[in-house]
């Protein structure tokens, strides 16, 4: 059974690290400026490793795997991709991760009051607060001008309201 | 992939989900409880490969395939429930659509964000994973966290341009 699964599983770990490493290549070239440092084209080059990927991972597996193998691996990969993707996404943004790296940063010591209004390095949570309504504004979810916010778009209207109506269904009502 | 392997990925996907919603509606938390979601996920998982192979005809290579589309598929949803448990976006977009066709004025809506616990929450959810060490007000850094906060700066600095946080 090692035999039918073992070697797949080696091509799928060996095209992912190679996506990996061509990424961190492309993110050292980024901020050498070398390449565009917009945050849109980090993230297309991501997108396409993990396209090129693919065609990579079928001509490994080759012909001595399956297709329900093949489709397994396909998923496999998929999932290594997201995986790596979601922690690129949490060492960038993570709001918990940030507070632990604030709080190292003034000696591994300091009071809630001093955390809130230091957040991410001196933004304070305005700071937060603020970019992420211009993010939410550069997707067209919402209308900001100035310092009035709001109101929703159409898009922001039904996001909002899935995003309620699920977090009721499973009554996350302290979150975020 | 064969019709009973489809199947098993369906029915292991609706238990999932069934089980997620009535497990997290009878107790409620503000906590995001990663570990009892992946554990929950695992068990479907693992019931799922079970009840495959021990139908007739299983074919072991179907048994890899409905576990990379079910690792697919937790992880996905993982995301989607991830971002409704922690995110802020979603919590400002919710607050927004409660105002209907108005708009509010950003000191109000920080200020409101401000007095919440949701700051609080974050702390408090570091204390009981023991990075840190709460005493009234104080908040210090345990060993552990220390080590978590010095290698997220490391891997921040090669996959991104370190912890923003925003």
């Amino acid at each position: 059974m090692m035999d039918l699964f073992r070697p797949t599983c080696l091509d799928i770990l060996a095209v992912l690290i190679g996506v990996i490493l061509m990424d961190v290549l492309v993110l050292a070239f980024v901020r050498a400026g070398w390449l565009s440092n917009k945050p849109v084209f980090a993230s297309l080059s991501l997108v396409a490793w993990i396209a090129m990927g693919i065609p990579i991972l079928y001509s490994l597996m080759g012909r001595r795997a399956s297709l329900p193998i093949q489709n397994g691996a396909f998923f496999f990969y998929g999932t290594g991709c997201l995986v790596y993707m979601e922690m690129r996404s949490v060492l960038s943004r993570g709001y918990s991760l940030r507070i632990l790296i604030d709080l190292r940063n003034r000696g591994g010591q300091a009071d809630v009051g001093t955390l809130k209004s230091s957040y991410g390095g001196g933004v304070g949570v305005s700071g937060l607060l603020l970019k992420r309504l211009q993010t939410l504004t550069e997707f067209r979810l919402l209308k900001m001008e100035g310092g009035r916010v709001g109101p929703l778009t159409p898009w922001g209207r039904m996001a909002a309201a899935t995003g309620d109506r699920l977090r009721r269904l499973l009554r996350l009502e302290q979150v975020g | 992939m064969s019709p009973s392997a489809l199947l098993t990925v369906l029915s292991a996907g609706v238990l999932f989900l069934g089980l997620h919603i009535v497990l997290w509606r009878l107790k409620p938390s503000s906590a995001p409880r990663v570990f009892q979601f992946f554990g929950l996920a695992a068990t479907c998982m693992l019931v799922s490969e079970i009840v495959y192979y021990i139908l007739p005809g299983a074919k072991p290579a179907e048994l890899f395939a409905i576990l990379g589309i079910e690792s697919f598929l937790v992880i996905l949803y993982s995301l989607a429930y991830g971002s409704l448990a922690r995110s802020v976006s979603i919590t400002l977009l919710t607050r927004l659509y409660g105002e209907g066709k108005l708009f509010l004025e950003f000191e109000s809506l920080l200020n409101e964000y401000l007095s919440s616990t949701r700051f609080e929450e974050r702390v408090h959810a570091m204390h009981e994973a023991g990075l840190i060490v709460m005493s009234g007000d104080r908040i210090t850094l345990t060993v552990k966290g220390n080590r978590a906060a010095r290698a997220a700066q490391t891997l921040s600095h090669i996959f991104s341009d370190g912890v923003e946080g925003y």
